[in-house]
C-alpha cells in the first residue's frame, strides 16, 4: 500500500502538472494536441484571477521507480447552472498508471466532493468519452448520471477560426 | 427595431431571473429553477463572480418610455488542459416576440469579440440533441457537435452522490 498525501497545487507544480496533462493526452493518443506551457499554467492557475485549480497527490521519493513525487492530480473549475447555481466541474484526473488500485483515484474523488459541498455547489459536472468504458464504471460505481443518455446533451464547440469569422460580420 | 447590449449590472438580476425561468418553461422544466434573485446577485456581483451576463435593451412600447429587458448570455470562463482558457456559453435566450432581427446573431458576435479578447481558444456550449433549430443555428457558424465527433457524453454527481462520497467509508 503506497503512502500518498493529497494537497492542493502549488506555484512549483506545474511542471509535473504539465507533465501529468501531456501523459493523459499521450493514454488518448493526443501528445501533441497540448499546447500549454509552464508559463500559461502559472499564470492561469496562480495568479490574481485562477481560471483552474488543482489537487495534487504525492508519494515519498523513495517510492517511484522514476523519482517523481507527484504522481496524480485532478483539475477542476467553478461552473453555474441558471437553475440550481454553482457546481464543481472535474476536468481533467489522472493517477499514473504504476499507482493505480492503490484508492488514490477514490481518495481524490472523496476530497471533490467535499470541496464541493463545503463551497455549497449543487452538484458535480465532467465529460467522459463514450468508449471509456473504464471509466464510466468507476464513476457509475460511485453514483454519476449519464446526461447525455438520460437528458440528450451534446456537447459543442466553436473554434478560433470561426469566432473571428462571427467577430467580423 | 433598435436594441442594445450591454453587461448586466446588479438591478438586472429580477430581468435575468425571469428569463431563465422564460427559457426553462420552453423546456418545460420551469419549476426545476430553484435560483433566487438573492443566489444570482451574491454569485454574479460579488468578489468572485461564477457568472457574467450580456443582455439587450429595447426602447418599452408602454407610455412610461423605460427599456424593456428582451434578451440575455449567461457565461463564464473554462480551462482546457491542453490549450488553456475556453469560453463556456451557458444559456443563450430571446424572448420570442423578438426573434428574427438579428439579436441572437448579434450576441453570438459580442460573446466571440470577448471570447478573442480574453484570449479564449474556443466557445463551448451544449445543446439538446431534439432541439434542431439551436442545432442549425450552431453548425451555420461553424460549430461543431464533439459528443458526435468524440465521442463525449456528460456526466452528473447529484448533490447526494457527493454527500455519499464525502462522509468516511462505512465499515
Amino acid at each position: 500500500m503506497a503512502n500518498f498525501i493529497l494537497r492542493k497545487a502549488e506555484p512549483n507544480d506545474v511542471s509535473d502538472i504539465l507533465r501529468l496533462i501531456k501523459e493523459l493526452a499521450k493514454f488518448e493518443e493526443m501528445e501533441e494536441k497540448v499546447l500549454l506551457t509552464e508559463k500559461d499554467l502559472l499564470e492561469d492557475g496562480f495568479g490574481d484571477h485562477p481560471f483552474y485549480h488543482c489537487l495534487v497527490a504525492e508519494v515519498p521519493k523513495e517510492q517511484s521507480s522514476e523519482g517523481y513525487t507527484v504522481i496524480a492530480f485532478a483539475m477542476y473549475y467553478f461552473t453555474y447552472d441558471p437553475w440550481i447555481g454553482k457546481l464543481l466541474y472535474l476536468e481533467d484526473f489522472f493517477v499514473m498508471q504504476e499507482f493505480r488500485g492503490l484508492g488514490i483515484g477514490s481518495k481524490i474523488l472523496k476530497v471533490l466532493s467535499e470541496t464541493a459541498v463545503k463551497t455549497r455547489c449543487s452538484s458535480m459536472h465532467f465529460i467522459v468519452a463514450e468508449n471509456n468504458t473504464k471509466s464510466i464504471e468507476f464513476y457509475k460505481r460511485r453514483g454519476a448520471a449519464d446526461l447525455s443518455s438520460e437528458e440528450g446533451w451534446r456537447l459543442f464547440e466553436i473554434e478560433k477560426p470561426d469566432l473571428l469569422k462571427m467577430t467580423s460580420k | 427595431m433598435e436594441y442594445k447590449l450591454r453587461k448586466a449590472e446588479p438591478k438586472d438580476v429580477p430581468e435575468i431571473l425571469r428569463l431563465v425561468k422564460e427559457l426553462a418553461k420552453y423546456e418545460e422544466m420551469e419549476h426545476q429553477v430553484t435560483l433566487t434573485e438573492k443566489d444570482l446577485l451574491e454569485d454574479g456581483f460579488g468578489e468572485t463572480p461564477f457568472y457574467h451576463c450580456i443582455i439587450t435593451e429595447i426602447q418599452g412600447d408602454d407610455s412610461s418610455g423605460g427599456l424593456k429587458v428582451v434578451g440575455f448570455a449567461m457565461y463564464y470562463f473554462t480551462y482546457d488542459p491542453w490549450v488553456g482558457k475556453q469560453l463556456y456559453l451557458e444559456e443563450f435566450y430571446v424572448m420570442e416576440q423578438y426573434r428574427g432581427l438579428g439579436i441572437g446573431s448579434e450576441l453570438l458576435r459580442h460573446l466571440s469579440n470577448l471570447a478573442m479578447k480574453t484570449r479564449c481558444t474556443g466557445m463551448m456550449f451544449v445543446v439538446a440533441e431534439n432541439n434542431e433549430p439551436s442545432v442549425q443555428f450552431y453548425k451555420r457558424r461553424g460549430a461543431e457537435d464533439l459528443s458526435q465527433e468524440e465521442g463525449w457524453r456528460l456526466f452528473r454527481f447529484d448533490k447526494d452522490s457527493l454527500v455519499k462520497m464525502a462522509s468516511p467509508a462505512e465499515e
